[in-house]
């Protein structure tokens, strides 16, 4: 016959065991846990200090290379100035003695970013104006190509009647 | 020494026993692990400390990810933009082409039109027409076109040469494939 006293302490000293082996094994746990949070937190804080040489070194990189970038853009024709582009072709034709006319003018997309603004132009003048003209317009601002040229000795006697028509691609940014 | 206990007695003598052995070492294992618990606390305040520390700051986060991205997109938009410029080389000026024509073509010789156009933004071919004095004027024209580094061959067609003089002609002058502007 085990003492109703025996029994007391027995179970106290189970329900006491039980009781702090939860406590120590929950504490454990949660400091695994927290340990393993440092652990990830210091791999984050790691990649993030290597995100902002990353970023100081992209922004020196965009800093150094604004000028360039500038003139970059400045080779790609924008919607604001096609009028003075057009403006600069018959100024140059008027220059060198010739007479151009803008025939027609059309765009056409090259990608999410670019489209070519086509334009044909006629000319009219003596040969060597006529090249003096194709010339310049080989040589534009913007970045472009002459597509095609088509020159003809006009019809009337003259020596230095020549007429031409060509055919520009200017790349512009798109249109949004 | 006599054992003077029942065996029924000696038995429950044994469990009562074990149970208070059991209950010792149950207090004992008790005291072991609190004090375990207990000598944790400082730890897990340490870790606690140290992680509330090194929690990277969201808005901070955030805003070096915006500028990245955005000081990315400058770059990825001047790449777009070379390659542009690079891809829209032409790989030789219009002007040179006709200019060179011009420049060997013997004396006798008068062009009445020039057609070039770029394939593909490559200019591969020019017709040219006109009208040659004599017949060995177009041959030296030919000749000449022939011999010039822009130009790979200058195919004037047969019936071309069936007049002795003012022979107008026809002339497809096809261009030296590795041609780069210079």
């Amino acid at each position: 016959m085990i003492h109703r006293r025996t029994k007391i302490i027995a179970l106290i000293a189970a329900a006491l065991f039980l009781g702090a082996l939860s406590v120590y094994a929950g504490f454990t746990m949660l400091l695994i846990k927290h340990k393993e949070s440092l652990s990830a937190e210091r791999t984050t804080v790691a990649d993030s200090e290597m995100q902002k040489k990353s970023l100081a070194a992209l922004e020196g990189l965009v800093r150094d290379s604004a000028l360039e970038r500038e003139t970059m853009h400045g080779y790609i024709l924008e919607d604001e100035r096609v009028i003075d582009l057009l403006s600069l072709i018959e100024t140059v034709a008027a220059e060198q003695g010739a007479t151009l006319k803008t025939n027609m003018l059309t765009k056409t997309p090259i990608d999410g970013t670019f489209e070519e603004l086509h334009l044909t132009v006629s000319v009219e003048g003596s040969f060597d104006r006529i090249m003096s003209v194709l010339m310049l317009l080989e040589t534009l601002p913007e970045q472009s190509m002459i597509k095609g040229v088509t020159l003809s000795k006009s019809e009337q006697e003259s020596e230095t009647a020549w007429s031409g028509i060509i055919d520009i691609g200017v790349t512009k940014y798109l249109t949004p | 020494m006599i054992n003077l206990i029942p065996p029924k007695g000696h038995t429950a003598l044994k469990h009562e026993y074990v149970l208070r052995v059991g209950a010792l070492y149950g207090f004992m294992f008790a005291g072991v692990f609190a004090a375990g618990a207990i000598l944790m606390i400082p730890t897990y305040v340490l870790v606690s400390s140290q992680l509330n520390s090194v929690r990277p700051d969201d808005e901070h986060v955030e805003e070096t990810k915006t500028a990245y991205t955005e000081a990315l997109a400058h770059i990825q938009e001047a790449n777009t933009v070379m390659a542009q410029l690079r891809g829209g080389m032409p790989n030789i000026e219009i002007s040179k082409v006709i200019e060179e024509i011009v420049r060997v073509a013997p004396k006798g010789v008068v062009f009445s039109t020039f057609k070039a156009t770029r394939e593909g933004g490559v200019l591969k071919t020019v017709d040219v027409q006109g009208e040659a004095a004599t017949r060995k004027t177009l041959a030296a024209l030919k000749n000449a076109l022939e011999a010039s580094p822009l130009f790979e061959t200058a195919n004037i067609p047969i019936s071309d040469l069936a007049r002795e003089n003012n022979l107008p002609f026809v002339i497809t002058i096809t261009l030296q494939k590795d041609l780069t502007l210079k």
